[in-house]
């Protein structure tokens, strides 16, 4: 059977393969494996980049305090970016499922239209969610715009969600029941053995004990080193800031401290932000 | 000259792609279609029927005979007349200057009669040679398919050919005539002979033969034409029914998404779990088709099962695996559902109602909570008038947005309503009560029934009325391209209920606008709406009965017609009274009595004097005993005029065509006495005001 983990080392092999620079997790807390810089900057430039990595995401209001088999507040995903996407983009996709073990043949792998928004990111583009007999397993997605620049070299994004086909591979009903890897002696590190704990803990966090007015502080304080640090052209610890101000905002969400005219607000902000180190970053690259 | 013989060939495009979203490709197909018809009929070559095949990777054309040149066309060249063509027999300045503007030495050119009765004009006939067709559609297929109405169009290739976008990636073109290719290339893709079969199953390159294109597409499993896939897959779904002995539910609309979505659809059988055939069969069904695009069947008598159809694109080497990993997923679904349905009834629908004054209806309106004050407020105070029984109407619309606070709503919003009807059922609320919940949202769509309940139809216009005085108060009022909130389609719905005679709603636009609006400000000292919203509501309304005129079984100009009334009429009155001015303005009386109000409206236009009831006639200044006669008839006609029906208004006004033409051919309007013609305005200003109680007739045409 396929472990969890083995799950993600086959994945990164077989993009490794196709010439992708395998990156490792950003080490900053994000809700979602867009954000990541090499997605996000690097989709910005003129320049051919494929990459390849795992991304811990963030989404403090799916916790449910390790009751619940399918939502966890803290999952993974595996991403991919071809810049520009080869014309052979979705079969290279269908390979990469034989290769973990989804025979094509055998199962029904369907394109269904789901295209794709980010207000925050400024971002948009056109895709499908791919089913497995039924089930979501990806998202695919070319690029359009992102943060608020038009993309001249169409990105074409791939976005596995790791858990649910490590679920469907395994035949598990239960995320924490997942194999993460088995032991010399043959017993087994489950997903549950490794996140349950965190996933209590997390849930208690975000939605009972952080603390609103210091989340407030520290997405204003974001926001206003965002705007000092792109003065100076560093656009890179500029962006950073925006995902600090982003998990902010979706903390502030966990705690119900945002009503629905303020969550456009904080939008709003987060957007103009976005564009703001998307011109920076595009203007020190070209 | 016609080239008799001519040589023809099969013709053949396609356009291969990546998965275009359901829905569209059918439209991008009839599109691509049309447009090539034109391109060629417009170059007046006959191409005869081209067969359309529409799958989600390829929009494909195929004509059997497709002529390989365009005829030879002939044309005549008309210039100057005669005389300026010719002085003193010779050809003019004029005559030398056309045939070198033409081209054409000057005895090509000849005199001849246009037929026009002016006499003979210089002229030529010259002969165009045909053009290839491969030429043709080379030199215009590329603009064809950048025109095509993608909606959303997106840009995926690298470099330079940015204009050029469709809605998914092209990734191959066959364009052939014959064995010519039609040489040209759209997004760095160049039409050649190779198509690809489907994805996994057929070949990832085949030359496809231009005679049998269908035939040979279906060995690579593909079934091209959509008409027959869609009725391969409904075939399929009967038979697993038989098989299954179950009843299949008819959803059109999902068996047109499920082609869409299919080059070689496969109908597979899944079971779920029965413990979830206690969730109320709407449920199911909903989440089955929208999340998941199966449907839902029942046993024979009309209990839910637990079977349910899901078709796939593939013909698995292991069809288990499809059918057991779609059961996993509509388990998870349904469980998911399952747990909302059980939790939702520990809250009563009383505390429910409760809860609504920490939703937000609007930001800037107020709470749910303040919406259902005034939808309450409302049929309670026109119960009567509506002839609703308002004790129960008080109580559904207390209780109809109580599930948006459910579990199962906020999950699935397209249940809302449906499972407000089947909460209050299980409250033991009174069956009305529970209908007029379930129905109050209907209609949804433009095809959708309207309720059974009166009372769901009377909370149903007062919500849409609710909603759009609020939003056009808010200045959220929607725009030719986009219609954020619902507007134009919460007042489509709200016109349909209005126009309905079968159960009918009486109460004019007018009224309903101030009923509404009284519920505003008896509750919201902070909005008050203006007259200014009042007008633009009810022109917003008015545009949009004008809009959907043929839908409501009547022409524009006579909705348009009857809106000019200076009588306010419930809304199916107007409608009824528009389908009578449609009948009768096609009649010969209808067009006599339209002209002669026309002539009436003119005169007053042009004078600026309006209709008037009151205007003071005096007989004593009359002349003519034309004036007489129409005044005694116009005074006849007034004579319970407002207490006859639609048809006998119509009919005594068009009694009085002969007495107006008489009028007008003996009497000029405009005398030089002052008060003779003040005298005469009146009268027709009274005529005028008896013909603008049923409507504007200058709007029919004439």
């Amino acid at each position: 059977m396929l472990s969890f983990q083995d799950l993600i080392l086959t994945l990164q092999n077989y993009w490794a393969k196709q010439g992708c620079v395998i990156q490792q997790p950003y080490d900053s807390s994000m809700g979602a494996g867009t954000f990541h810089p090499a997605t996000f900057l690097r989709v910005l430039d003129e320049k051919s980049w494929n990459t390849a990595y795992v991304q811990p995401c963030r989404r403090p209001t799916d916790g449910r305090y390790g009751e619940n088999p399918n939502r966890l507040q803290h999952y993974y995903q595996f991403q991919v970016i071809l810049k520009p996407a080869p014309a052979d983009i979705l079969d290279l996709y269908s390979a990469s499922l034989n290769e973990i073990g989804i025979d094509t043949r055998a199962h029904d792998i369907r394109f269904v239209e789901d295209d794709w928004e980010s207000p925050s990111l400024g971002a948009w583009g056109l895709g499908w969610e791919v089913w497995l007999n039924g089930m979501e397993i990806t998202q695919f997605t070319y690029f359009q715009q992102v943060g608020g620049v038009e993309l001249s070299r169409t990105p074409g994004e791939i976005t596995y969600g790791l858990e649910r086909l490590a679920m469907y591979l395994q035949g598990v009903d239960n995320i924490y029941d997942l194999l993460w890897v088995k032991q010399p002696d043959g017993s087994s590190v489950t997903y549950g053995d490794v996140f349950y704990a965190n996933e209590v803990e997390w849930s208690t966090y975000n939605f009972e004990h952080a603390d609103v007015d210091w989340l407030q502080q520290q997405f204003d304080a974001a926001e206003r080193e965002c705007l000092r640090l792109v003065k100076h052209a560093l656009s890179r610890p500029a962006y950073e800031e925006i995902m600090k101000a982003s998990h902010a905002f979706n903390l502030l969400d966990a705690r119900g401290a945002i009503s629905v005219a303020e969550r456009q607000r904080f939008i709003g902000r987060i957007r103009s932000l976005t564009r703001v180190v998307a011109q920076a970053y595009v203007g020190t690259e070209q | 000259m016609n080239q008799t013989m001519q040589h023809k060939d099969a013709l053949l495009i396609e356009i291969g792609t990546e998965e275009i979203p359901a829905g569209l490709a059918p439209k991008l197909g009839e599109a691509l279609r049309d447009a090539v018809a034109t391109l060629l009929s417009d170059a007046r070559v006959d191409v005869g029927h081209i067969r359309l095949g529409v799958t989600p990777r390829r929009l494909l054309l195929h004509a059997v005979n497709c002529p390989l040149m365009q005829d030879d066309h002939e044309q005549t060249i008309w210039g100057p007349p005669e005389r300026v063509a010719y002085v003193n027999a010779e050809p003019s300045k004029a005559a030398h200057g056309f045939a070198r503007k033409s081209g054409l030495p000057l005895t090509s050119f000849s005199l001849a009669d246009k037929g026009d009765g002016k006499g003979r004009y210089m002229c030529a006939t010259t002969t165009q040679t045909g053009q290839s067709v491969v030429d043709i559609l080379a030199a215009s297929m590329a603009n064809i398919i950048r025109n095509l109405p993608c909606g959303k169009q997106m840009r995926w290739q690298d470099g330079t050919i940015r204009n050029d976008g469709f809605i998914r990636p092209i990734r191959w073109i066959v364009a052939r005539l014959g064995d010519a290719v039609i040489p040209f290339s759209y997004a760095g893709v160049t039409a050649g002979f190779i198509s690809r079969g489907h994805r996994i199953l057929g070949e990832p390159s085949c030359e496809l033969d231009p005679h049998h294109p269908f035939e040979q597409l279906k060995l690579q499993y593909v079934v091209a034409d959509r008409d027959a896939r869609r009725h391969w897959i409904a075939e399929q779904l009967e038979l697993a029914a038989v098989r299954e002995n179950i009843r299949l539910i008819d959803d059109p609309a999902l068996l047109d998404e499920v082609t869409d979505l299919t080059e070689w659809p496969q109908v597979v059988v899944g079971h779920y779990d029965p413990s979830f055939l206690r969730l109320p069969q709407e449920v199911s069904r909903v989440e089955l088709k929208n999340h998941q695009r199966c449907f839902v069947t029942q046993c024979d008598d009309g209990v839910a099962s637990s079977v349910f159809l899901a078709v796939a694109n593939i013909q698995s080497t292991q069809p288990d695996l499809v059918a057991n990993g779609n059961e996993r997923v509509v388990n998870a679904r349904l469980a998911d559902a399952a747990f909302y349905f059980d939790r939702d009834p520990k809250h009563s629908l009383e505390q429910r109602v409760e809860m609504l004054n920490h939703v937000v209806f609007q930001d800037g309106l107020g709470m749910l909570s303040d919406q259902v004050r005034r939808l309450r407020g409302f049929v309670m105070d026109n119960a009567t008038r509506f002839g609703i029984d308002g004790a129960v109407a008080q109580r559904a619309a207390y209780l109809c947005k109580s599930d948006l606070t459910t579990g199962l709503v906020a999950e699935f919003p397209e249940l809302q309503g449906y499972m407000g009807g089947i909460y209050a059922d299980m409250n033991d609320e009174p069956i009305p009560v529970a209908i007029a919940i379930a129905e109050h949202y209907k209609p949804i769509q433009a095809e959708d029934a309207l309720p059974i309940s009166g009372i769901a139809r009377c909370i149903g216009v007062a919500e849409r009325m609710d909603k759009l005085l609020g939003y056009f108060h808010l200045q959220r009022i929607p725009t030719a391209s986009a219609d954020p909130f619902g507007l134009r389609r919460a007042c489509i719905g709200m016109i349909r209920l209005l126009a309905d005679e079968a159960q009918p709603l009486n109460i004019t636009l007018h009224t309903l606008i101030a009923e509404s609006r009284k519920q505003w400000n008896e509750q919201r000292v902070t909005i008050a709406i203006n007259k200014q919203v009042n007008h633009a509501v009810a022109s917003f309304v008015r545009d949009r009965m004008l809009a959907m005129a043929a839908s409501l079984g009547v022409s524009r100009a006579a909705i348009s017609a009857v809106l000019a009334a200076n009588v306010q009429r419930p809304i199916h009155q107007q409608v009824a009274l528009a389908k009578i001015l449609d009948d009768f303005s096609t009649s010969d009386t209808g067009q006599a009595i339209a002209a002669a109000n026309k002539r009436v409206a003119n005169i007053l236009r042009k004078q600026n004097i309006a209709a008037s009831a009151t205007a003071i006639v005096d007989s004593g200044l009359f002349h003519l005993p034309e004036e007489h006669l129409l005044f005694q008839h116009l005074q006849q006609a007034e004579d319970g005029f407002l207490a006859s029906n639609s048809k006998e208004q119509l009919h005594t006004l068009a009694g009085l065509h002969g007495v107006i033409d008489q009028f007008f051919t003996a009497v000029m309007v405009m005398d030089d006495a002052a008060a003779v013609r003040a005298n005469r305005l009146a009268l027709l200003a009274r005529l005028r005001y008896l013909f603008l109680q049923l409507g504007d007739l200058s709007h029919l045409s004439v």
